[in-house]
């Protein structure tokens, strides 16, 4: 299955990224999963075919309160085994 | 509003504590499944040679009460090879018991390996003393600054005297209860100390309270509002603070070990529990769904978008927060005194027409301590309705993934299984003491658990997991 592989990167630590980014991708129907990464931004993984629906989530994200993406990394890679649900690291 | 609020997460920030990556309710704890019980089961062997013995998973300790009562000795220590455990002290304590509370550093958290490692010595130290210690009740948390790490013991010993009753003893920990409010409200540490005692309460335990707290702020003055807030608490539910030492550095934190005395046998007659019995809930369920969707319009503005659509305004949001608030910091007090009038004294038989068989809190997993219940009885349970507190928000936290589990509770509901007989008495006899009290179903049959619940619990959960539990039929929640 395609996938893909998001990194963003700004103030996305501490500002409830991480749960919001699994709010709206459970309701995109998504599976994956989302995690701080030592260097400060946050990964997504992102289980769809549709680019679009990866697109309106970073939309709901630049509009969170607390946070400030300023840089977004997105690679699309195929996935073998699908994760189960999406689970916040 | 949004404003003031994120302010204050900033003030929280410097307190050591993020109140946008914590889940309500509980400090953020270790997984008990995936690292606490694996550490747990590689030291067992080794300690259980020295003579301690590790307590199933229990909600609570329950141990006999002794006419001359029991002391508490706390000690605090150091993690890891450099443990501070002094043998010789333990040895003059002599301590029959203890409840402990582990705070490590986040890095060590999700390894069994690694938390074993920094336990294994403080455990191999206390075992050095010869001294057979039963450990009654564990909670681990964590915290992201390594030099706030802890082991803290309470220990207990019985003085003596006729063994008549029951002690049970429980602990538990918070760093926040409602993160829009200032730590120093009153009703932070009233939510962290009601929800410890609710452990006590659900076995109608409510006698000879006493409170040995764990309080912690990096600012002394917050720590002192914090421990006369303990104060205020212990004289409003007639319980006892004992003098104990404190963390004496470290960030926000709030809880204790709790302990109380009955004269009643605790109500865990499962296999008591038969068909014709009723499921009795003191209140409905979900008090987290109001504060976890307040966070979460916080955070994200399209959540006041979403609930506009669903004809919620903040205003209204706001006065659910603050009502699950208070439901948070109320103690279950008068639920406890209902229960234990409908048990057997400590020398009296279980009766099946007089008396509760069961009773459980509803606690993070909400609806799903029902089939907990259901396999510790091995019952079938028939739900006519699962109560929730607030449906819209409840719905709408479960809808949008807020909060998967709607009906999750902090300080939650009691579930009693009872019979019939007594059923509408005991319901009448909690609505006395204040509560919503309803008989929301029946143990329809004894074997492999199960739980029936109507359709609509969809509403509140989505949870698969949970849901997959429940056996749904037609009809509403």
């Amino acid at each position: 299955m395609k996938a893909y592989k998001v990194k963003i990167c700004g103030r996305v630590q501490g500002v409830g990224f991480r749960a919001t980014v699994r709010r709206h991708a459970l309701k995109l129907g998504m599976k994956g999963y989302v995690r701080n990464l030592p260097d400060g931004c946050v990964e997504a993984l992102l289980a769809t075919d549709r680019l679009s629906d990866v697109e309106s989530l970073l939309g709901k994200l630049k509009a969170l309160r607390a946070a400030e993406i300023r840089d977004v990394k997105i690679d699309v890679i195929e996935m073998e085994n699908v994760p189960e649900g999406f689970e916040v690291y | 509003m949004f404003e003031e609020v994120l302010e204050r997460v900033e003030y929280y920030k410097k307190l050591g504590v993020n109140p946008l990556s914590l889940a309500t309710g509980c400090a953020v704890k270790v997984d008990l499944e995936r690292v606490v019980y694996p550490a747990l089961r590689k030291l067992r062997p080794k300690l259980e040679k020295l003579g301690f013995v590790i307590a199933p998973r229990e909600d609570a300790d329950i141990f006999p009460r002794t006419e001359d009562g029991v002391e508490v000795h706390r000690r605090i220590y150091a993690l890891g090879e450099n443990t501070d455990v002094d043998p010789d002290d333990i040895k003059r304590l002599r301590p029959e018991r203890a409840i402990v509370v582990i705070q490590v550093y986040q890095r060590y958290a999700h390894k069994p390996e690694d938390f074993a490692r920094l336990l294994g010595p403080v455990y191999e130290r206390l075992a050095e003393a010869g001294i057979p210690i039963h450990l009654g009740k564990g909670h681990s948390i964590i915290t992201p600054f390594e030099e706030d790490q802890f082991a803290l013991f309470d220990f207990i010993k019985t003085r003596g005297g006729k063994t008549e009753g029951y002690v049970v003893a429980n602990n538990d920990t918070m760093h926040i209860i409602d993160p829009t409010e200032e730590p120093g409200d009153y009703r932070q540490v009233a939510g962290a100390l009601s929800n410890t005692f609710n452990d006590l309460f659900v076995l109608g335990v409510h006698e000879n309270l006493r409170i040995a707290p764990v309080i912690n702020a990096p600012i002394q003055e917050l720590k002192e509002k914090m421990m006369a807030n303990v104060k205020k608490f212990a004289s409003e539910i007639g319980a006892r603070i004992l003098d104990v030492p404190q963390p004496v550095k470290g960030r926000l934190l709030a809880g204790a070990t709790v302990l109380g005395e009955t004269l009643k046998k605790p109500p865990t007659f499962y296999d008591k529990v038969k068909p014709g019995m009723k499921v009795i809930a003191t209140r409905p369920f979900g008090e987290l769904a109001p504060i976890n969707v307040y966070v979460a319009s916080v955070i994200d503005p399209s959540v006041v978008d979403e609930l506009e659509e669903a004809g919620i305004t903040l205003d209204e949001l706001e006065r659910l927060k603050d009502d699950a608030v208070t439901r948070i910091s109320t103690p279950n007090i008068g639920a406890a005194r209902v229960i234990s009038k409908y048990l057997p004294d400590a020398w009296e038989d279980y009766n099946p027409s007089e008396h509760i068989a069961a009773t459980t809190d509803v606690t993070g997993p909400g609806v799903y301590v029902i089939y907990e219940l259901a396999q510790l009885a091995s019952a079938k349970i028939r739900l006519y309705e699962v109560p929730v507190l607030y449906p819209e928000i409840a719905e709408y936290a479960a809808q949008s993934f807020i909060l998967t589990n709607a009906t999750a509770g902090t300080n939650g509901a009691f579930v009693i299984i009872a019979p019939d007989e007594v059923s509408t008495d005991i319901v009448k006899d909690l609505k006395a003491e204040g509560y919503d009290a309803r008989i929301i179903g029946e143990v329809v049959g004894k074997g492999s658990p199960e739980v029936e619940a109507p359709n609509d619990l969809k509403k509140y959960v989505t949870d698969q997991v949970v849901l997959s539990k429940f056996k749904l039929t037609g009809g509403n929640a």
